[in-house]
């Protein structure tokens, strides 16, 4: 019954879009035969059909030309007449690409824009700390390079205050420790400046220790309790194994 | 035997598709306007106003809307004539444009035209026609806007298939099919109005 009814279908579609064959044709009169009730369906399809193709092809006539053509100029008009400052492109950026890429060029600008306000703002040097630091004179630091990392340590004085400033760049994690008598050294600050990787540092009474993956700044302030040399311990450790220790002495 | 047939149909389409005069002629005038012969679109504004404003009126039932619509067709397919592909042919791609503005306008409108309307408007335009093409017309009115927009390009626009699958972005056996069930509605309407 289902592929009767399917057959019958796809047979009065044919016929309809005038696609039948004389054999289709033969059998689709056959089974509209069996059924009074789907001949009398059909004839009133076909009816439908030719009344459908029959039906007037009166157009109304119009004339939009003049208004269209207005509005075209008056468009055209519109954008050569504006001031250069302010739309500079003009009908430049009309078509959809070229629109498409002047906002993406925008979006892109002031993206940057922003990211340099941000980073700029959060990488602005401590004056308070630092104050007076391009007068000092650099003293003996720490240099490490190995093709896994690069760690460099420049140390400058300011009265009492010795500034540790860590400079890494290292594809893997790198643990950094820096351990000082407490009786010689008070630790002020000790923070990162800037850093890719995961923030994780923390102190003890005569140590700081910090991580670092990515390019990464840090920075160390030991305020010195005496006038006599007193020695920092530097310790860079990369998977449980040392790269580089160092004792260095830091003078008044 | 069938296929071949449609096959047959096919190809004639897509010959007859081909390099007309017309197309040709379209094509350059095209170019002229895309490369600042503004006035020149008027040619074809004039050349296409009349069935595209036909295809608004018989959409819309609306003819100062028709109206509007008509000039705003031109106006966006001129903004956009940079986009245009010269494989098209212009009118068929000024009706993709016209088709999807006429069922955007009826979808946000939710503008169903009432019964009394559309009896007036049969009343205005259809004054020597028999009462049978007005039942016709009435019944091609109440089907759902897919179904009335393949009928309107078909019969009253005399668009081929190929070209009602281009303006309305389906396939062409899409297009046979929602023509058949849009005339197994108008059995049923014409039914129901006590036409048979």
């Amino acid at each position: 019954m289902w592929f009767r009814n399917r057959k019958l279908n796809k047979l009065k579609r044919a016929k309809i879009a005038g696609l039948i064959t004389p054999d289709e044709e033969e059998v689709l009169n056959k089974m509209l035969d069996a059924s009074d009730k789907e001949r009398e369906a059909f004839l009133r399809l076909l009816d439908i059909e030719n009344k459908l193709n029959s039906q007037l092809q009166t157009q109304e006539s119009i004339d939009v030309s003049g208004s269209v053509m207005q509005k075209i100029v008056n468009g055209s008009q519109r954008n050569s007449t504006v001031s250069p400052l302010q739309n500079p492109f003009g009908g430049l950026y009309r078509p959809a690409p070229v629109r498409f890429a002047f906002i993406m060029t925008v979006g892109i600008l002031i993206g940057f824009t922003f990211s340099w306000i941000f980073f700029a703002e959060s990488s602005k040097p401590n004056t308070e700390l630092l104050s007076g630091s391009m007068v000092a004179s650099p003293k003996q630091g720490l240099s490490y390079v190995n093709n896994q990392a690069m760690i460099t340590m420049v140390p400058y004085q300011i009265g009492q205050l010795n500034y540790l400033n860590f400079m890494i760049d290292a594809k893997n994690e790198v643990l950094l420790e820096v351990t000082f008598d407490e009786s010689d050294f008070l630790l002020k600050t000790a923070d990162y400046i800037s850093a890719d990787g995961a923030r994780s540092s923390s102190f003890d009474p005569g140590s700081v220790y910090f991580t670092a993956s990515g390019i990464t700044t840090f920075q160390i302030v030991l305020e010195k309790k005496q006038d006599q040399q007193k020695a920092i311990n530097i310790k860079a450790s990369q998977n449980q194994s040392v790269l580089t220790m160092k004792q260095l002495f830091l003078e008044k | 035997m069938v296929k071949t047939e449609e096959n047959n149909i096919y190809n004639t389409l897509q010959k007859e598709s081909r390099n007309q005069p017309m197309d040709e002629e379209d094509y350059d005038i095209i170019r002229m306007v895309i490369h600042g012969s503004v006035n020149d679109y008027a040619i074809l504004v004039n050349r296409y106003q009349v069935p595209v404003y036909n295809l608004f009126l018989r959409m819309l039932h609306d003819r100062e809307e028709a109206k509007e619509m008509t000039q705003a067709v031109f106006v966006k397919a001129y903004e956009a004539l940079p986009t245009f592909r010269f494989s098209h042919r212009f009118f068929s791609w000024l009706y993709r444009i016209a088709i999807n503005m006429a069922l955007n306008h009826l979808k946000k409108k939710k503008k169903y035209v009432g019964m009394e309307q559309l009896i007036n408007m049969s009343a205005e335009t259809d004054e020597q026609k028999s009462e049978t093409d007005a039942l016709m017309k009435k019944a091609v009115d109440q089907l759902k806007n897919q179904y009335k927009a393949v009928v309107v390009l078909k019969y009253y626009q005399q668009l081929s298939y190929r070209e009602i699958a281009f303006a309305l972005e389906i396939p062409e056996k899409k297009v046979r099919s929602r023509l058949y069930d849009a005339r197994l509605q108008l059995k049923e309407k014409l039914e129901e109005s006590g036409y048979y």
